[in-house]
């Protein structure tokens, strides 16, 4: 794999509403996503990971602010112009959804929601585009390309739905995918199928991907990189392997301390205590230090800066090395998955 | 899809067969009876008795409702007793004129509601949306017959723009006499249109296809056209099937305020007269029409979605 790096991501800022009222959902995150590798954003629900996502394509609601530089082929997508960012986005920086029952245009059959992103993207006449639709299909591995391609969406199962929706993001080649916890309303076995299709289309066709999660489960099986999102910054960013053997912030080593473990020895999980805090009461200092148990005085006041804290490393706690030196926990697997390919 | 159009025709029989059913029964329990409409309040018995043989209300009830439905098979519905022409000419006669009328004033009204639901539900809550949302409010709280003379005065009388009344020849004479009724009919039908799609705009808009749709970088033409616009139809689209059926009882006042001779007129007529035939027809045929429409919206609803058909 090479370390070309093709999105850099520096100080992205998003927020909504004005004055008193203004919200910061995702603050400073800065991050790199290289050539064929797949990075994973973590956190709990309300983390900003999925703003994140959302914020690199500008693809949030209207009246939200966003500031920073995502920089993508030598553009800055932040400031880009309207027409130019419709190029981008599709054409070169594609996303799926969550809940692809909804994400879905219920109304339209499926031929139709591919062939208008081959539209927008391609120079393909019709037949061209029918052709492209069914390869798209073949491709993402829903059988009977043909016919399906005039079916509507609620003709389809979740997991051949989800197919469809990841079919018609990759229409125009994209060399970026976001995916916003894409396997999160799929039952197990079908999340499996789903993470290994992706993680094959990655291989075939060179892309990369960012992918948002709150299962520990699911980086560990896909993702190489991973970066852990808690009140809009990032917490700690490595290597998968390295940080879920030994994670250097204590939100990390929480999360790991909450995930069940099958096989071995049945403990009690270690939940982390309280929840995590709303945008607009974010603690002075370390956002995390009311629930963390290495917090002292100086959580309380400084906020933690993202420093290098190891070979490809880095991490926003000023107890990291009191936090490594924790007993390691095992690297969890997928629920449901034989673990991997 | 054929299959569903089959199986809402079938449907359509027992809606008639009801509909048969009520009217026969209204119209003898209306108070009064057809033998004194005719002969006046002096009427000597034998002479009630001779009409009421020549009607065939001496008859059973069964009997009674039997020869009904067959006037309706044959389509010889008798004569009107005021007017003394056949009914199924009467209908023939002036219903087109109503039914022209209903339509032309459903076509404005989606002409006014659809573009300003547009501007409303994207400038939400902003000065362009309270200023659509406020005009509205005002030709919904008006009376039909009040709007109808407000629009007779400035565009008839001042403006000699349109006729002040009449129907005209011809076809398209027809439409320019029916433009002020139309406009009348339809400024309440498009307030409430107007109002219930920019709410289904605004509910659209923040749904997950939106955003996905963007994420594939097509113009904002098309997402607003075959994403937005088109799911949010659907839910408006019931409302308007509904609204006609009203629009047709509107129709009776503004035929009778811009002076046209429809269905309306001739039903309000009726009535007064005890023209019983009339009524009759003229009831069963209105309330056909308005299943014919009922059955076509649903068609049009099952085309734009498809779940409906399932």
């Amino acid at each position: 794999m090479s370390s070309e790096t093709v999105l850099s991501v520096r100080g992205l800022t998003a927020s909504f509403g004005q004055g008193d009222r203004k919200l910061t959902a995702v603050n400073g995150v800065s991050f790199d996503v290289r050539k064929g590798e797949v990075l994973g954003l973590v956190g709990e629900s309300g983390s900003g990971k999925s703003v994140t996502l959302r914020a690199l394509t500008r693809l949030l609601p209207e009246g939200a602010e966003v500031t920073g530089q995502v920089m993508w082929r030598g553009r800055d997508l932040v400031s880009l112009p309207p027409a130019a960012l419709r190029q981008v986005r599709g054409g070169q920086i594609s996303m799926i959804f969550q809940e692809p029952m909804t994400a879905l245009n219920p109304v339209l059959p499926v031929r139709v929601q591919i062939e208008e992103n081959l539209r927008a993207h391609t120079g393909l006449d019709a037949a061209g585009r029918k052709a492209r639709s069914r390869e798209l299909l073949d491709l993402v591995g829903i059988p009977d390309a043909a016919r399906r391609l005039n079916e509507y969406p609620h003709q389809f199962s979740g997991g051949m739905r989800q197919r469809v929706m990841i079919a018609i993001a990759l229409a125009s080649d994209p060399d970026l995918l976001l995916a916003d916890e894409p396997t999160t309303a799929l039952d197990v076995t079908i999340q499996d199928q789903i993470l290994n299709l992706i993680l094959d289309l990655r291989d075939e066709l060179g892309m990369s991907v960012v992918f948002v999660t709150h299962d520990l489960g699911v980086v560990a099986q896909i993702c190489d990189r991973m970066a852990v999102m808690y009140a809009g910054r990032i917490a700690e960013e490595g290597p998968v392997a390295d940080v879920l053997a030994q994670p250097h912030h204590a939100y990390t080593l929480g999360l790991l301390g909450s995930v069940p473990h099958a096989g071995g020895e049945r403990r009690p999980l270690h939940s982390i205590e309280g929840t995590p805090p709303g945008l607009a009461a974010i603690p002075p200092g370390c956002a995390f230090n009311p629930r963390c148990g290495f917090a002292t005085s100086e959580c309380r006041q400084t906020l933690p800066q993202l420093v290098p804290s190891g070979p490809a490393r880095q991490a926003a706690c000023h107890h990291r090395d009191r936090v490594a030196d924790e007993t390691t926990v095992p690297i969890p697997r997928a629920a449901g998955s034989g673990g991997g390919r | 899809m054929p299959e569903f159009i089959a199986r809402r025709l079938l449907q359509l029989i027992p809606t008639l067969i009801f509909i048969l059913v009520v009217v026969f029964a209204l119209v003898r329990l209306l108070p009064g009876d057809p033998a004194s409409a005719i002969l006046g309040d002096r009427a000597i018995d034998a002479d009630v008795e001779r009409i009421n043989r020549e009607l065939g209300l001496d008859k059973p009830i069964p009997v009674q409702f039997w020869v009904f439905v067959k006037s309706f098979a044959t389509g010889n519905l008798g004569n009107s007793i005021t007017l003394k022409l056949p009914v199924s000419q009467l209908i023939a006669d002036r219903l087109p004129i109503t039914m022209l009328l209903t339509f032309m004033a459903a076509v404005i009204s989606l002409l006014m509601a659809v573009p300003l639901a547009f501007v409303a539900a994207l400038k939400r809550d902003r000065p362009p949306d309270s200023i659509i949302r406020g005009g509205f409010q005002v030709g919904l709280s008006m009376p039909v017959f009040y709007v109808g003379l407000i629009l007779l005065t400035i565009f008839g009388a001042k403006l000699r723009w349109f006729p002040v009344g009449g129907y005209g020849d011809g076809f398209l004479d027809h439409v320019y006499h029916l433009f002020l009724p139309a406009v009348t009919l339809a400024l309440s039908l498009s307030a409430i249109l107007m109002r219930n799609l920019r709410a289904a705009i605004i509910g659209v808009l923040d749904a997950d296809y939106v955003s996905f749709a963007q994420s594939k970088g097509l113009a904002t033409r098309l997402i607003l056209y075959r994403h937005i616009l088109r799911n949010a139809l659907i839910s408006t689209l019931a409302l308007f099937g509904l609204s006609i059926g009203t629009l047709l009882g509107g129709a009776v006042i503004t035929e009778t305020v811009f002076a046209i001779p429809g269905a309306g007129r001739l039903m309000v007529d009726s009535i007064y007269g005890r023209d019983y035939p009339v009524v009759q027809g003229l009831t069963v045929a209105l309330a056909v029409l308005v299943s014919v429409t009922f059955l076509l919206t649903d068609l049009l609803q099952a085309w734009l979605d498809p779940r409906m058909t399932k």
